[in-house]
C-alpha cells in the first residue's frame, strides 16, 4: 500500500465518523445529548473491527466494540435492520448509555455505523437511572441486543417497550432517532467510500489498522521494559463496602502491554461494579494517552494491548451486579491506576492524578429529570500545572449551561465558580475543583454518584494531593446536611444542594 | 451633474502576506497588491488606496480584530458579574479541546479577564426576566468604585438572564457612563441566552475596544477624505462609528468578503448556491453558500465560541504552504506545520528545505515554472524537486502525486462537512475555487465529491476584496425571546423585531446613511426540549417553514409538536446601487502561450467570451493560476468568468448511477 493511500482512507472515514455525530447532535432532542455532547460515533469493519471513531468521549469510544461484537455474535442484521443494546452484560456498559448499531450493505456486508448516547432516563427505581441501586433491574431497563428497526424501515415493537419504561418518553423518542438517522448517514458514505476504493478497500482498511499496530509498537518500545504496580481504592459503593481496592500490574515487554488487574476487589453490591469493556476501555485510554505520536485510533492500536480482569471482581463484574456507576467512576479510577503504573515505564511523562470522578448529579421528579457532570482539576504534570474546571480522562461532556438549565428545569444555580484551595502544591500545581449549588423550586429527588471524597488525588514526584470533593444539602431553613458520595435523597421547595468537586493533585515538590 | 454624485468606492483587504485593493473607475476594474504591513496594517491600506488613486468610499477587510484574539493582545478590562459566577469564562464549558482528548496535559483554558478584574454584584433576574434579587444602590456603588479603582481601558458587564431582562445591565452601564468608563452591556451586544458565551463575546469586545479605536483613528487620518467602512463577521459593512463600538463583529472581516465574491459569481450565472474554497499559505476556508446567506450564531476564533452572527466558513489547517511528512509507520500526512511566508515552499528559492503542497503542484507540472506569485516572487522547480525526493517515496513526480492526494482528502472531508452541516448534498452544487491556489485543485476536488462543475470568478486572487464592492450596509440584531407557542406569540416576536428594526435603522441613520433601508426578520425557532435551532423567516406561516426546514436538515419533523422561539434577528441593509463589473477584454480563438509538462498555459486576460479550452491545460493569471485537468473543458462565459466542466462520457456515466447513492431510507 503506498503512504498516501493510508492517509486519504483515514481522512474519509474520520469524516464518515465525525459527519454521524455532527447528525445525531444537530437531530437529537435532549439538552443532554445537544449541549453536553454524552455521545460518541465510531464506524466498523464487516468483522465488527474499528476502522474509525470521531474524537468524542473515551469511555464510550473504548468500550463500543464490545457493543458491536455482542450484536454480531446474537443476531444476524439484514439490510436496512437496526439494533440497540444497553446490556452491561452483552455488550452495554451501563444502562443509560443506548448504543445503535446500523449494518452496511453495498451489495454485501461491509461494515457497521455505530453510535452511543447517554440518555437522561432510562426507567428504573430512580429519575435518570443514575441513583445508587443494589441491583441491576432496579437501575433501569436492560436490553439485551435487540431489533430496534426491521428490514422494510419500520420501527418494532421494541421501541414502543422502550419508551414505555423511561419517564420522558418524548425525548427518548427524539434522541433514539436522531441516533438511527445518524448511522444511516454514514453508512451511506461508508458505501461511498468503499466503492470509491474498489477492489483494494479491504486490503487497504486492513493497512490502515496495521499502520496504527505499527505506530502504537514503535511507541511501546520507547517504554522501559519491566513490571509495574499500581493501586488506589474507590471510596465505597453506597451500600456499606469502604475503600474497595483496584490493582495494576503492568508487563512491558518489548512493543506488548499486559494490564493484569488481579486482586482487585471481588465485586460489591453497590453499583461501583465495571464490566470488562469499561476496564478495557480505561486500559487503551491510558496506553493511547503515552503513545507518540498518536495513531489513527481503530482495532490495530489495541492488537498488542492486552487487559487481564479475573471475572467476578469490580474489574469485571458478573450479572446481576448493579454498575450505573462503573462506567463514570470506577472507570476514572482505572485510568488513575493505569497511568500510575505507566509513569514508572515513561519517567517524567506522566502527571500527577486528576480529580478522578464525573460528580454525577440527578435530580429529578414531576416530569423532569437533569442529569449532569461536574469538572474539577488536572493533575500538575511535568510540563505546566493542571487545568482548572475541566474534564478529566475518560469524559468531555460539556455543562448545561445556566439559563438553559434555569429555563428547562424548576432549579436555580446559586453558585457556579471555581474552588479556591483545592488544587494540590507542587512545583506546578493542580487544577482546582469546582463549586456547583443548584436550589430546587418544587420538592425533587436527586441522587449523587462521586468519587474522591475520602482521599484527594495524589500528586506526584513531591507535589501533594489535591483536596477530596465535598458534599451537602444546604435545607431552606438554613441547617446544613452532609451528604455521602453516593446516595439519594429529597429536596424541599427552597432546599439547595452543593458539589465541591475535587482538584487536581500537584507535581514537583513545591 | 449627476456624474458628480457617482462615488467611487474601493475596496482594500489585509492578508497575511498581502493587502489586495480594488476599485472600479470608468468602466476599468484596477487592482493592486501591496506587501503587508503587520506592525500598522493602515500603512498598506493607505499605500494601496493611493496607487489606485483613492476613493470616496473604502470598505475595508481588517484582520486588527481576529489577530488581536489569536495571539490575545486585548486591552486590559474588568468583567462584573451576578454574584457566584465571576468564574463563568474560567470554567468555560468544562470540556478540553477535542483535539487534546488524548493529551496528559491539556492546556489551561486562558479567561480573557483575568481573576481580580472578575466582579460580582448581588442580584438575581430569573430565566423570564422575572427580578428575584433587585441590585441596589450600595452595589452598583461598590463595583463601579472597584472598577475606577483598577484603572482598566474598558467594563464588560453581563449578568445572569439580561437578555430577558436588562434593567440591571442598563443600570451599571449608566454609572459606568457617568463615570467615564468605556463599557460593553451583554444586553446590547449580543441578548441571546447561553451565559458563558455571552459573557465571552462581551470580554472579547471590550478587550478590543481600546484596540480598534487607536487603529480606526490612526487609518482615518491616512486615508482621508475617504470614508471607511468595514466588512463584518455576517457578511455586510458597517459605519466605522458603529464598528469602532463593536469590533468582535469584524473577527471574520476579509474572509465575509470571499463569500460576498462567490455569491457574485454565482448570480452572475445565475446559479442558487454552490460550495467555495480559498486554498491560502497556511489554512484554507471553505464554505456553502446558498440564496440566502447561511450564518452561523457563534463565530469561532482562536477557540473561542464567540455569539456572534458570521457567514458559516470552516477553516482547515493545510494550504499551499503546508508541510508533507512521513510518520513513524510511514503513512504520508500534509500539514498542519506549514513553511509560511519565510521561508515558505522550496521552490520559493528562500531556503526552505521541506516539501509542501506548492511544491507538489510545482512538480506535478500545473503550476508554469515561469509563473512569478503575486507578479513577484519567481519560482525554482530545482529545490521542489529535491524536497520531495527527499521524502523517500520514490521520484519526486510520485512523491509530488501522493502530496497532491493526501492535502485532497483533507480538504475534500472539510468541503462535505460544511454540506452536511447544513444537510446539503455536495455534488449537487458546483465548486467556487479562490485565492492563489484553489483554482489548481479544483477539478480533483469536483471529481472527488462527484461534482459536474466548477466555477472560477473573475479575479480570484483577490475575490475578498472584490466582493466587498458588491456588499450593502448591514446592522444584524437579535434578542432571545424563549417563548413556547401560544396565541399572542406572533404579535410578540413582531413587536420585538420592530424594536430591533427600529433600533438598527436609527444608528444606521445616525451614521448619515440614507438609505433606503430593506429589512428582514427571522426567528431562531426549536421543538421544546431541543436545544439547535433553525432560523426561519418571520412570517405568518414561520411554524409551517420549521417543520420544512427541520425536515430538509434532519430528515424528519414532528408535526403538531409543541415549538418554542428562541431568538428574534434582524437584518437592516442599505440599498445600493452594486457598480457594474465590466466584460471581459480578450478575443479570437484562445493561443497557448507556453506549455508546462503536458499541459498548454493560456493567458486568462487574452481569453474572450466564448473562448473554450480543453483539458488538459492551464490558465494563468496575475493573481491566480486554473488548472483544467484532462476530462474537463472549460469555457469563459459571457461575464468573464471561467466555468469549467466534466466532459460526459462513458465513464461519467458510470459513476453517476443516481439510485446508488441513496441512503437506505428509515422512518425515523
Amino acid at each position: 500500500m503506498n503512504a498516501a493511500e493510508i492517509s486519504v482512507l483515514h481522512h474519509a472515514l474520520v469524516g464518515a465518523a465525525e459527519e454521524m455525530g455532527e447528525a445525531l447532535k444537530r437531530a437529537a432532542f435532549s439538552p443532554n445529548i445537544k449541549e453536553r455532547q454524552d455521545y460518541s460515533c465510531a464506524l466498523f469493519d464487516a468483522k465488527g473491527r474499528l476502522l474509525a471513531q470521531a474524537a468524542h468521549l473515551p469511555v464510550h469510544l473504548g468500550s463500543m466494540p464490545a457493543s458491536v461484537q455482542a450484536v454480531i455474535a446474537s443476531m444476524s442484521l439484514g439490510q436496512g435492520e437496526v439494533a440497540v443494546v444497553n446490556d452491561p452484560y452483552e455488550g452495554g456498559t451501563h444502562l443509560p448509555d443506548l448504543t445503535v448499531v446500523v449494518p452496511i450493505f453495498d451489495g454485501k456486508l461491509i461494515g457497521y455505523a455505530a453510535n452511543r448516547a447517554h440518555h437522561a432516563d432510562i426507567g428504573g427505581a430512580a429519575p435518570g437511572s443514575m441513583a445508587p441501586q443494589n441491583d441491576l433491574i432496579a437501575e433501569g431497563l436492560v436490553i439485551p441486543p435487540t431489533l430496534l428497526r426491521t428490514a422494510k424501515g419500520a420501527r418494532t415493537q421494541a421501541w414502543r417497550l422502550i419508551l414505555a419504561n423511561t419517564r420522558t418518553p418524548l425525548e427518548r423518542d427524539g434522541d433514539l432517532g436522531a441516533q438511527v438517522a445518524a448511522c444511516d448517514r454514514a453508512g451511506a458514505r461508508l458505501a461511498e467510500i468503499r466503492r470509491r476504493h474498489g477492489k483494494s478497500y479491504d486490503k487497504l482498511c486492513a493497512a490502515l489498522q496495521r499502520h496504527s499496530r505499527l505506530l502504537i509498537q514503535a511507541s511501546l518500545m520507547r517504554l522501559k521494559p519491566g513490571v509495574y504496580e499500581a493501586d488506589d481504592f474507590l471510596d465505597d459503593d453506597g451500600a456499606g463496602t469502604t475503600d474497595i481496592p483496584v490493582r495494576v500490574t503492568l508487563t512491558v515487554a518489548r512493543d506488548r502491554l499486559t494490564f493484569d488487574f488481579t486482586g482487585s476487589a471481588p465485586q460489591v453490591r453497590g453499583g461501583v461494579n465495571a464490566v470488562r469493556a469499561v476496564t478495557q476501555s480505561a486500559a487503551y485510554y491510558a496506553a493511547l494517552c503515552i503513545a507518540d505520536p498518536r495513531p489513527p485510533i481503530n482495532a490495530g492500536c489495541f492488537e498488542c494491548i492486552e487487559v487481564i480482569a479475573p471475572q467476578g471482581t469490580v474489574v469485571n463484574a458478573k450479572r446481576p451486579a448493579p454498575v450505573a456507576g462503573g462506567n463514570v467512576e470506577t472507570s476514572q479510577r482505572i485510568v488513575d491506576i493505569c497511568l500510575t503504573a505507566l509513569a514508572q515505564a515513561v519517567p517524567g511523562k506522566v502527571p500527577a492524578n486528576a480529580q478522578g470522578t464525573m460528580n454525577n448529579l440527578t435530580i429529578g421528579g414531576g416530569g423532569f429529570t437533569y442529569y449532569e457532570t461536574i469538572a474539577g482539576g488536572y493533575g500538575g504534570g511535568p510540563a505546566r500545572g493542571g487545568a482548572s474546571a475541566t474534564h478529566s480522562h475518560m469524559t468531555n461532556t460539556l455543562n448545561t449551561p445556566v439559563e438553559a438549565l434555569e429555563h428547562a428545569y424548576p432549579l436555580r444555580v446559586d453558585e457556579y465558580a471555581l474552588r479556591d484551595g483545592s488544587s494540590g502544591a507542587g512545583r506546578h500545581p493542580g487544577g482546582e475543583g469546582v463549586i456547583r449549588r443548584v436550589r430546587a423550586l418544587t420538592r425533587a429527588q436527586f441522587a449523587l454518584l462521586a468519587e474522591r471524597r475520602r482521599r484527594g488525588p495524589a500528586g506526584a514526584q513531591g507535589g501533594t494531593a489535591g483536596a477530596p470533593g465535598l458534599d451537602r444539602v444546604i435545607r431552606k431553613d438554613g441547617s446544613v446536611e452532609a451528604l455521602s458520595p453516593k446516595c439519594s435523597g429529597t429536596l424541599a421547595a427552597g432546599d439547595a444542594i452543593e458539589i465541591q468537586t475535587p482538584g487536581g493533585g500537584g507535581y514537583g515538590q513545591p | 451633474m449627476p456624474e458628480a454624485r457617482i462615488q467611487t468606492i474601493a475596496a482594500v483587504d489585509v492578508g497575511g502576506t498581502f493587502t489586495d485593493a480594488i476599485v472600479i473607475r470608468d468602466d476599468k476594474v484596477l487592482t493592486c497588491k501591496v506587501p503587508s504591513t503587520p506592525r500598522d496594517p493602515g500603512i498598506a491600506v493607505g499605500q494601496a488606496l493611493q496607487r489606485l488613486g483613492g476613493a470616496d468610499l473604502l470598505i475595508h477587510g481588517t484582520t486588527v480584530a481576529t489577530n488581536a484574539l489569536l495571539t490575545g493582545r486585548l486591552g486590559r478590562i474588568a468583567l462584573i458579574t451576578t454574584k457566584g459566577f465571576r468564574d463563568v469564562l474560567a470554567i468555560g464549558r468544562q470540556n478540553r479541546d477535542p483535539r487534546e482528548l488524548y493529551a496528559l496535559e491539556p492546556a489551561q483554558r486562558q479567561p480573557l479577564v483575568p481573576r481580580e478584574l472578575r466582579l460580582e454584584v448581588a442580584e438575581r433576574v430569573g430565566p423570564g426576566g422575572e427580578v428575584e434579587l433587585a441590585l441596589s444602590e450600595g452595589e452598583i456603588a461598590i463595583a463601579v468604585g472597584e472598577v475606577l479603582a483598577a484603572g482598566v481601558q474598558a467594563c464588560a458587564v453581563c449578568l445572569l438572564h439580561s437578555y430577558a431582562n436588562p434593567a440591571h445591565e442598563n443600570l451599571l452601564g449608566a454609572r459606568l457612563k457617568l463615570a467615564g468608563v468605556p463599557h460593553v452591556l451583554s444586553s446590547q451586544l449580543a441578548p441571546e441566552f447561553r451565559e458563558y458565551e455571552r459573557s465571552l463575546v462581551t470580554a472579547a469586545n471590550a478587550g478590543l475596544l481600546p484596540l480598534m479605536r487607536e487603529y480606526l483613528a490612526g487609518l482615518e487620518a491616512r486615508v482621508k477624505p475617504a470614508r471607511v467602512v468595514l466588512m463584518h463577521s455576517a457578511g455586510g459593512w458597517l459605519p466605522a462609528e458603529i464598528a469602532a463600538l463593536e469590533p468582535v463583529k469584524l473577527a471574520l472581516s476579509g474572509p465575509a468578503g470571499g463569500i460576498a465574491g462567490v455569491r457574485k459569481a454565482l448570480d452572475m450565472e445565475g446559479l442558487a448556491g454552490g460550495v467555495a474554497f480559498d486554498v491560502g499559505g497556511t489554512s484554507t476556508d471553505v464554505s456553502l453558500v446558498q440564496q440566502t446567506a447561511t450564518l452561523r450564531p457563534v463565530t469561532e476564533i482562536a477557540g473561542l465560541p464567540l455569539r456572534t452572527p458570521s457567514l458559516d466558513i470552516h477553516t482547515i489547517g493545510a494550504g499551499g504552504g503546508s508541510i508533507a511528512w512521513l510518520d513513524a509507520g510511514n503513512a504520508l500526512h500534509v500539514g498542519p506545520q506549514s513553511a509560511g511566508a519565510e521561508p515558505g515552499p522550496a521552490c520559493y528559492g528562500k531556503g526552505g528545505k521541506a516539501a509542501t503542497l506548492t511544491d507538489a503542484l510545482l512538480v506535478r507540472g500545473r503550476i508554469p515554472r515561469e509563473l512569478k506569485l503575486g507578479g513577484e516572487i519567481g519560482l525554482q522547480y530545482a529545490p521542489a524537486e529535491a524536497a520531495l525526493a527527499a521524502l523517500g517515496m520514490g521520484t519526486a513526480k510520485a512523491a509530488a502525486q501522493a502530496v497532491l492526494q493526501v492535502a485532497l482528502a483533507g480538504i475534500e472531508r472539510a468541503l462535505r462537512r460544511v454540506t452536511v452541516e447544513r444537510g446539503v448534498r455536495a455534488d449537487d452544487l458546483p465548486l467556487v475555487p479562490f485565492g492563489g491556489a484553489g483554482g489548481l485543485i479544483a477539478c480533483d476536488l469536483a471529481e472527488l465529491l462527484g461534482t459536474a462543475t466548477v466555477l472560477v470568478p473573475r479575479h480570484p486572487g483577490l475575490l475578498c476584496a472584490l466582493g466587498m464592492l458588491f456588499t450593502p450596509a448591514s446592522r444584524d440584531l437579535s434578542r432571545t425571546l424563549l417563548l413556547r407557542e401560544s396565541a399572542d406569540l406572533l404579535p410578540m416576536a413582531v413587536s420585538a423585531a420592530d424594536e430591533l428594526a427600529a433600533r438598527a435603522t436609527r444608528e444606521l441613520l445616525d451614521c448619515k446613511l440614507n438609505g433606503p433601508f430593506t429589512t428582514a426578520a427571522s426567528l431562531d425557532v426549536r421543538y421544546v426540549g431541543q436545544s439547535f435551532e433553525l432560523n426561519v423567516p418571520l412570517k405568518p406561516d414561520w411554524r409551517k417553514r420549521f417543520e420544512q426546514a427541520h425536515e430538509r436538515e434532519f430528515g424528519f419533523a414532528r408535526k403538531g409538536e409543541a415549538v418554542e422561539i428562541v431568538n428574534v434577528r434582524v437584518r437592516v441593509a442599505a440599498k445600493h446601487a452594486p457598480p457594474k463589473l465590466p466584460a471581459a477584454t480578450g478575443k479570437g480563438k484562445p493561443e497557448p502561450v507556453g506549455q508546462s509538462a503536458h499541459a498548454p498555459v493560456f493567458e486568462r486576460v487574452k481569453l474572450g467570451a466564448g473562448a473554450t479550452i480543453k483539458g488538459p491545460a492551464i490558465v494563468t493569471e496575475l493573481s491566480s493560476c486554473l488548472y483544467v485537468k484532462e476530462g474537463w473543458t472549460a469555457k469563459v462565459t459571457r461575464q468573464g468568468q471561467i466555468l469549467v466542466t466534466r466532459n460526459k462520457g462513458p465513464e461519467r456515466k458510470r459513476r453517476g448511477r443516481k439510485g446508488q447513492r441513496k441512503p437506505p431510507k428509515g422512518r425515523q
